[in-house]
């Protein structure tokens, strides 16, 4: 990840691709979305930050990417990038490999430095879709990633998604015009854990972390 | 992923497995269909009366208190008697599968840095995936079947393994299949062509869960990998 020109929304990387595809499938989604924002002066214009999403449904992380205020990368599971056309295409839209079977450190590694490098860096931190719309129990590695970074943590939800395309149905890709189902992306006031730079620490300061975080997860994604 | 892969179950009748097909699955034994309706409700039609619309939620709720995951005498098949709600209960399943075992990974490289890995799966062959009490198994095919589904020929010659539920360091879905890490990060992924994905993640997370409050623990987390602490910690919280 080399530097590159300062990008207007923030990022350090000049990710071309990545801006067209967001032009193209913001077209998309708000022909086929009524999509509503709330909160979007919590997510800072500079700076690091990692945003802690709920995850619902597949369209998720594609109307994270598309219409966070800042550039985003998020980890994504490995297998995503199984194809030679995903393994090239999902690096160029933020998407960060993690393997969910194991612990994965790379992914880790590059979560922190992209942190580092004061980019923003999305979390589903329950680690899968839910299978009802509820949020279920947080990722224990997850939290600990965020206390040891010591970045701004927002909690982020997307409403409405589950509605549209649950993990266990389909939807109608074509569908657009009338009709259009309402999904609201809404961010919550950051939450500022400091940094826990030793084990111990981190241990120490998970359990409210984890609660903090589901109880601000649990507000943005109220209906 | 199919709504019957949700519901293994009858939410109404308890009969193990419902039929079907993506958004729609039927209960052979009491006639209720579902449908994937408006949203996220399931339109469940009964035999006689009314449709009504019912969130996923209370119909997993249904399911969790009929016994959850079931456990089958018969290969794919569940049977009601034999729910597994109950903590001494000896648990048996089995269901025919496609293996798939993680061989090397691909090195996911972004403007010349490296972002990551994606795990390389090698398809093996269709078998036999077995819970028996505190055993997994996977018996192959005895003629080396090819994969049914996409792939045409298996890679390599497959073999039968079998491992005791406390070698698994985690069970978790993915896109359909089950994928079980044993001890040094290999991975097995099961692909199930005649039962329920999510059927056996919560079966094999049954098992795991009996197998450690037996010796005073309960589990906290099945992945990445499973995490456990003693019982009293637990219900000192």
């Amino acid at each position: 990840m080399k530097e590159g020109r300062t990008g207007k929304q923030g990022t350090e990387q000049p990710m071309v691709l990545y801006r067209v595809l967001r032009w193209v499938m913001s077209i998309y989604f708000r022909a086929r979305m009524k999509i509503r924002f709330e909160g979007e002066d919590n997510v800072p214009k500079k700076g690091p930050f990692f945003l802690v999403l709920s995850h619902q449904s597949d369209l998720d992380s594609l109307l994270l990417h598309t219409f966070c205020p800042r550039l985003i990368f998020t980890l994504a599971k490995s297998s995503v990038f199984r194809t030679r056309f995903m393994a090239w295409l999902a690096p160029r839209v933020g998407a960060v490999p993690t393997r969910r079977y194991q612990i994965d450190p790379q992914s880790v590694r590059v979560a922190l430095r992209l942190i580092e490098r004061g980019e923003g860096v999305g979390v589903f931190a329950e680690g899968e879709r839910s299978w009802d719309g509820k949020l279920q129990p947080l990722r224990g590695g997850t939290i600990r990633v965020l206390l040891k970074a010591g970045v701004p943590v927002i909690p982020c939800g997307l409403v409405g998604t589950y509605e549209i395309l649950p993990r266990w149905g389909h939807m109608n890709w074509f569908k657009v015009g009338l009709g259009r189902e309402p999904v609201t992306i809404r961010y919550a006031k950051p939450i500022h854990f400091g940094r826990h730079d030793d084990r111990a620490s981190r241990e120490r300061a998970r359990p409210e972390a984890t609660v903090r975080i589901e109880k601000a997860l649990h507000a943005v994604m109220a209906r | 992923m199919p709504i019957h892969d949700m519901l293994y179950r009858c939410p109404r009748c308890g009969h193990d497995p419902l039929e079907g097909h993506k958004t729609r699955a039927r209960c052979s034994s009491c006639g209720t269909r579902f449908e994937q309706g408006r949203g996220s409700l399931i339109t469940v039609r009964p035999p006689e009366g009314l449709a009504e619309q019912v969130s996923a939620t209370s119909l997993l709720a249904d399911l969790e208190k009929m016994g959850g995951p079931g456990a089958g005498k018969e290969r794919g098949k569940g049977s009601n008697e034999d729910s597994s709600g109950s903590s001494g209960e000896h648990l048996y399943r089995e269901a025919r599968v496609s293996l798939g075992i993680a061989e090397g990974y691909e090195v996911i490289r972004w403007r010349g840095e490296v972002l990551g890995f994606a795990e390389r799966i090698s398809w093996k062959g269709e078998g036999l995936i077995r819970l028996e009490g505190e055993l997994l198994t996977f018996t192959p095919d005895e003629n080396g079947a090819a994969v049914r589904s996409r792939r045409a020929e298996p890679e390599g010659r497959v073999e039968g393994f079998s491992c005791i539920l406390a070698d698994i360091r985690g069970v978790q879905i993915s896109s359909g299949a089950v994928q079980v890490t044993l001890e040094g990060d290999r991975l097995y992924q099961f692909e199930f062509v005649d039962d329920s994905a999510k059927r056996w993640e919560d079966l094999l997370c049954l098992a795991l869960r009996r197998l450690y409050s037996e010796s005073g623990r309960c589990v906290i987390e099945f992945k990445p990998r499973v995490v456990t602490e003693p019982i009293s910690m637990k219900s000192g919280r």
